[in-house]
C-alpha cells in the first residue's frame, strides 16, 4: 500500500494549522504544542490548550541551551487531568502505527538521530569542532508498508510566507527504524493519550 | 546501565559512554555530548561534557538554508566515583548551574572575538569619536612622550586631571614604551626602536596604540573600564561570528540575523535604530559593506580574523 493522495491532504491540511518553529533550537517544544493543538482540534479538550510560556516552564526551556526532556513528561502531566503523557524509547514501528492511527492520542513526538541530517536536501546541516549535531525532533503522520511520511519543523522553518506549506518529509521504513530506534543510541518517543473509559462490565470484573 | 538516581547518574560500564551521553542529555540538553573521558585521581573518571547548539548561518540573499551545530566545548567535567559495588556515580550538577556554565562559554567565545576583531580593526575605528574620545588620554601620552623626551608626571597629572592618567603610565612602562624613573617619563626601548623607523607623530600613534590594543586589551578593557573598545568590534562581529563559523567569506546577513547574534551571544538587546547607527560607521571605514537591508565583509578583515580565530580555536 503506497501513501495516497488522502494521505498527503490531511498531512498538509493539519500541518498548515502548526505553529511555526521560529528558533533554531525549538523543535520539540513547537513540536510538543502543534500535537497538543492537533489533539485538542479532534478531542475538544480546553486542557490540551497551552500557551507558549506555559510549554516553555513545562519543557524547561533555556534560549540557545533547548529542553529538558527527561522531566517533560510528569511536568506536562502535572498540568492534565484527563489525559496521559507517555514517554519510551525502544518501540517497534507497528507501536508508532498504532499511536498515530488512534483517534485518543497525539502524533508522536519522535527523536531522530543526528544522522538524519544527512538525509535532508533542502536544508543543511555543518557540525562543529568536535563533530556533533543535536538529534532532531519530528513528527510521523503516516506509515505504510515500506515509508514513513512524516513532519521535519526545519523544513517550514526555512519557508518563505505565512502558512506552512512545505511538502512532508519521506523516509524508507528501514531508514526511518534505523535513525529512530536501530542505531546504537536508543531514541524517545512521546505522545498524549486519554486512558480508554471503562465500560461499567469491566470496572464490575 | 546507566540511570539517574536522586541526583546521581549510576552506571556500570565507563565504556558505554552512548549511553552515558544520552542519559546525560536527557536531563540537560539535546545538544550535550561528551568530549572526552578519562582516568583521574583515586580511581574516578573525569566526564568532560560538552554542548552543541543549533544555529541558522544561511545566507539572506542566496537563501542557502544552512544549519550550524556550534559546538562550545567543554563546560563542566563530572567525577564518575567507584562505589566499590561494581558500579559508579556522578554527583549531577542542576541544569541550571549548567547552563550558566554553557552561557559563560558562549559569552567568552564571543569575547575571544573581539579580541581578534580588535587587533583586526583598530586601525579603522579608534578614530571614531566614541572611541577616539574614551582613548584620549590614553593617545594624548602617546603624542606629548614622543614630542617631549623627557616630561614630568606631575605635568600630565595637572593637564589630565584624571586617576586613569597613572594606569595608562604603567601599561605604557610595562609595555616598554616608556620608563619613569624619579617621577620623569623617557622614551623606553620600543620608543626608541620607532625612532629608527624614522616614523612620523601620527605614524607613531598610530602603531603605539595598535601595540597597546593587541598587548594590553583586557587590562584596558576591564581594569582601566575603556568599553569602547570592544564596541564596534562587538557590533562588527555580529556579521562576522556567523561568516566565520560558516566559513564563509561572501556571506550575506540582514540586520535582523546581526540583532539575533548581538542578543545570543553577547546578551545585547539592540534597538535595530541603533545597530543601524553602528553599521553605517562601520561602513564608513570599511570594516563591513552594506547593500540595503544587507550587509556583508570586508574579505581581507574577514581572512586576518578567521586566521586568528582558528589559532584560539574559537571559530566553533
Amino acid at each position: 500500500m503506497t501513501i495516497s493522495q488522502s494521505d498527503y491532504d490531511r498531512y498538509q491540511s493539519k500541518v498548515s494549522q502548526f505553529d511555526r518553529q521560529n528558533n533554531e533550537d525549538t523543535c520539540l517544544l513547537i513540536g510538543l504544542k502543534n500535537i497538543l493543538d492537533e489533539l485538542n482540534n479532534r478531542v475538544e479538550d480546553s486542557e490540551l490548550e497551552f500557551e507558549r510560556d506555559d510549554l516553555e516552564d513545562i519543557c524547561d526551556y533555556y534560549p540557545g541551551f533547548g529542553c529538558s526532556a527527561e522531566f517533560l513528561p510528569q511536568q506536562l502531566e502535572a498540568e492534565l487531568t484527563r489525559h496521559n503523557v507517555e514517554k519510551e524509547s525502544e518501540r517497534e514501528l507497528d507501536d508508532l502505527d498504532q499511536i498515530i492511527s488512534s483517534e485518543s492520542k497525539s502524533y508522536p513526538l519522535v527523536e531522530l538521530d543526528q544522522q538524519y541530517f544527512e538525509e535532508v536536501d533542502s536544508y543543511q546541516v555543518q557540525s562543529g569542532t568536535h563533530g556533533r549535531k543535536l538529534p532532531h525532533i519530528v513528527i510521523p503522520f503516516k506509515i505504510n508498508s515500506d515509508r514513513v511520511l512524516f513532519f521535519d519543523p526545519y523544513e517550514d522553518f526555512y519557508e518563505i510566507g505565512g502558512e506552512n506549506g512545505a511538502p512532508p518529509k519521506e523516509l524508507t521504513k528501514t531508514k526511518f527504524f534505523e535513525l529512530w530506534s536501530g542505531r546504537a543510541e536508543k531514541r524517545w518517543t512521546l505522545w498524549i493519550e486519554r486512558p480508554e473509559q471503562r465500560t461499567l462490565g469491566a470496572t464490575n470484573e | 546501565m546507566s540511570e539517574i538516581r536522586n541526583g546521581y547518574l549510576i552506571f556500570n560500564d565507563p565504556n558505554a559512554i552512548g549511553e552515558l551521553e544520552y542519559t546525560l542529555s536527557e536531563r540537560y540538553t539535546r545538544g550535550l555530548y561528551i568530549q572526552d573521558h578519562y582516568q583521574a585521581s583515586n580511581d574516578r573518571i573525569a566526564v568532560e561534557v560538552g554542548v552543541a547548539f543549533p544555529k541558522d548561518v544561511s545566507d539572506c540573499r542566496e537563501r542557502d538554508n544552512v544549519i550550524k551545530h556550534i559546538n562550545v566545548g567543554a563546560v563542566e567535567t563530572l567525577y564518575a566515583e567507584p562505589t566499590g559495588e561494581g558500579y559508579y556515580e556522578i554527583d549531577l550538577p542542576e541544569r541550571s548551574d549548567l547552563h550558566s556554565e554553557f552561557v559563560k562559554q558562549r559569552h567568552k567565545i564571543a569575547s575571544k572575538l573581539d579580541y581578534s576583531m580588535a587587533k583586526a580593526i583598530y586601525s579603522d575605528v579608534y578614530q571614531l569619536d566614541p572611541v577616539n574620545n574614551q582613548l584620549n588620554s590614553l593617545i594624548q601620552i602617546v603624542r606629548w612622550t614622543r614630542k617631549e623626551s623627557e616630561l614630568r608626571v606631575e605635568r600630565l597629572d595637572g593637564i589630565q586631571r584624571s586617576s586613569n592618567t597613572r594606569d595608562y603610565l604603567r601599561v605604557l612602562e610595562d609595555l616598554n614604551f616608556l620608563r619613569i624613573k624619579d617621577g620623569v617619563i623617557y622614551p623606553g626601548e620600543r620608543a626608541e626602536a620607532a625612532d629608527m623607523q624614522d616614523l612620523t607623530l601620527d605614524e607613531y600613534e598610530k602603531a603605539v596604540v595598535g601595540t597597546v590594543i593587541e598587548e594590553s586589551y583586557n587590562t584596558l578593557r576591564d581594569q582601566l573600564n575603556l568599553r569602547m573598545l570592544n564596541h564596534f568590534p562587538k557590533f562588527a562581529n555580529s556579521y562576522y561570528y556567523s561568516a566565520i563559523q560558516k566559513r564563509d567569506r561572501d556571506l550575506w546577513l540582514d540586520t535582523e540575523a546581526l540583532r539575533k547574534n548581538l542578543y545570543y551571544e553577547w546578551g545585547d538587546d539592540v534597538d535595530p535604530l541603533v545597530l543601524d547607527d553602528k553599521l553605517r560607521k562601520l561602513e564608513e571605514v570599511d570594516v563591513i559593506r552594506r547593500d540595503g537591508d544587507y550587509v556583508t565583509g570586508n574579505p581581507d578583515i574577514y581572512d586576518e580574523v578567521a586566521t586568528d580565530a582558528s589559532t584560539q580555536a574559537i571559530a566553533d
